[in-house]
């Protein structure tokens, strides 16, 4: 069965959030480590230019990048984690998972639909 | 109600629910249909219109997923409108061909 | 990045977090002890040493970007060298030639705002836990309906 763009998006874009799950809940583990810098996660970008392009071989040539942003001024153990903003993060990050979930259900839902 | 059903999407919009372009293009107001028209005819539009409210549905949800569109009621929306019509779409194929067995089943 | 690698990261927050409080507590507990188990001195007051770890000690099959992200943990516990306050009670039982008893370094308002940041950290893995529960169930509903 060929699969459907939409979907693939879909499911690489969950990839990417989980991905940045990852990161958040490093940063929030480490929020007390010396010397600690936070990670970020970005794909967004990268994944708005696959889904111009419409090409699949885009899709699965793309990688998610991961940086190191300080959230605040190192403090004086060198760690700059700011609790409340991963906690911000981490939120809206769990939210579009779940929306992409949401949208992969119903598609799949309409592609059985018509198979009844 | 009209056959496909658009008819009712018509007159949500009509109630002053203000809709992004893409979807009052894909919801359309219906038009009158002219004076002869056949059945092919029709049923041809109706699912090139089915066709084009799955295509904004997908467009929607990729450019939310990828950060390009942060409405979410607009994209739960346009997805709900996909499959409600494609539904609908459905049955009458279900019913069509019911009738058509029925029809095949009667003694001449 | 699987989300089991992700429940692993924040469980090893929840670990150091709940190793810092014990820490925190013995602290307290101890603020007036004048003499310590081994009986060189007063009690000195510990901290726990957190260190990052990578996230392929949870998950070696990570590829190479993912490699970067971290979980924690304690590496030791420090013993804190600064000496206390000396106060004068030639009475007390340990008190030395002059008079005066080493009190341990502990401070209790110090120990108690480092407990509450403790408690909010932990709490904060807590809610990465939860999110992380969350979004399995949303990936579990994908098939259904």
């Amino acid at each position: 069965m060929k699969t459907d763009f939409t979907v693939d998006i879909l499911a690489r874009a969950m990839s990417m959030r989980l991905k940045r799950h990852g990161a958040i809940a490093g940063n929030i583990a480490n929020a007390e480590t010396p010397g600690y810098r936070p990670q970020q996660v970005a794909f967004e970008d990268q994944l708005q230019e696959v889904v111009k392009s419409g090409s699949t071989d885009r899709l699965h040539n793309m990688r998610a990048k991961v940086l190191t942003v300080d959230d605040v001024t190192p403090r004086q153990d060198g760690n700059s984690v700011d609790l409340d903003r991963q906690m911000a993060g981490l939120a809206e990050n769990s939210l579009m998972y779940n929306a992409a979930a949401e949208f992969m259900a119903r598609k799949m839902r309409m592609i059985k639909s018509v198979i009844s | 109600m009209k056959i496909g059903g658009y008819g009712i999407y018509g007159s949500i919009a009509q109630k002053g629910v203000r809709l992004s372009p893409d979807l009052e293009k894909a919801v359309g107001t219906t038009s009158a249909a002219p004076a002869s028209q056949d059945f092919g005819d029709l049923l041809t539009k109706k699912i090139e219109q089915v066709d084009e409210m799955q295509k904004t549905a997908d467009q929607a949800a990729v450019d939310f997923a990828s950060g390009k569109s942060r409405n979410l009621h607009e994209t739960v929306l346009a997805m709900e409108m996909a499959e409600t019509s494609l539904r609908m779409m459905v049955t009458v194929r279900n019913k069509a061909v019911e009738a058509y067995q029925e029809v095949m089943r009667m003694p001449i | 990045m699987d989300l089991i690698t992700a429940l692993k990261i924040s469980a090893s927050g929840l670990s150091a977090q709940r190793t810092r409080i014990n820490v925190l507590s013995s602290n307290l507990a101890n603020a007036n002890s004048t003499r310590s188990a081994d009986g060189s001195g007063p009690y000195q007051r510990k901290d726990p040493i957190f260190r990052e770890i990578r996230a392929s000690e949870f998950d070696s099959t990570l590829d190479r970007e993912a490699k970067k992200l971290a979980g924690v943990k304690v590496d030791g516990i420090a013993t804190d060298q600064k000496p206390g306050m000396r106060v004068y009670d030639p009475t007390h039982p340990d008190a030395d030639q002059d008079g005066y008893v080493s009190m341990p370094n502990v401070n209790m308002v110090t120990e108690l705002t480092d407990i509450m940041a403790t408690s909010r950290a932990y709490e904060a893995n807590v809610s990465a836990m939860s999110a992380a529960k969350s979004m399995i169930n949303a990936v579990l509903q994908i098939g259904k309906g």
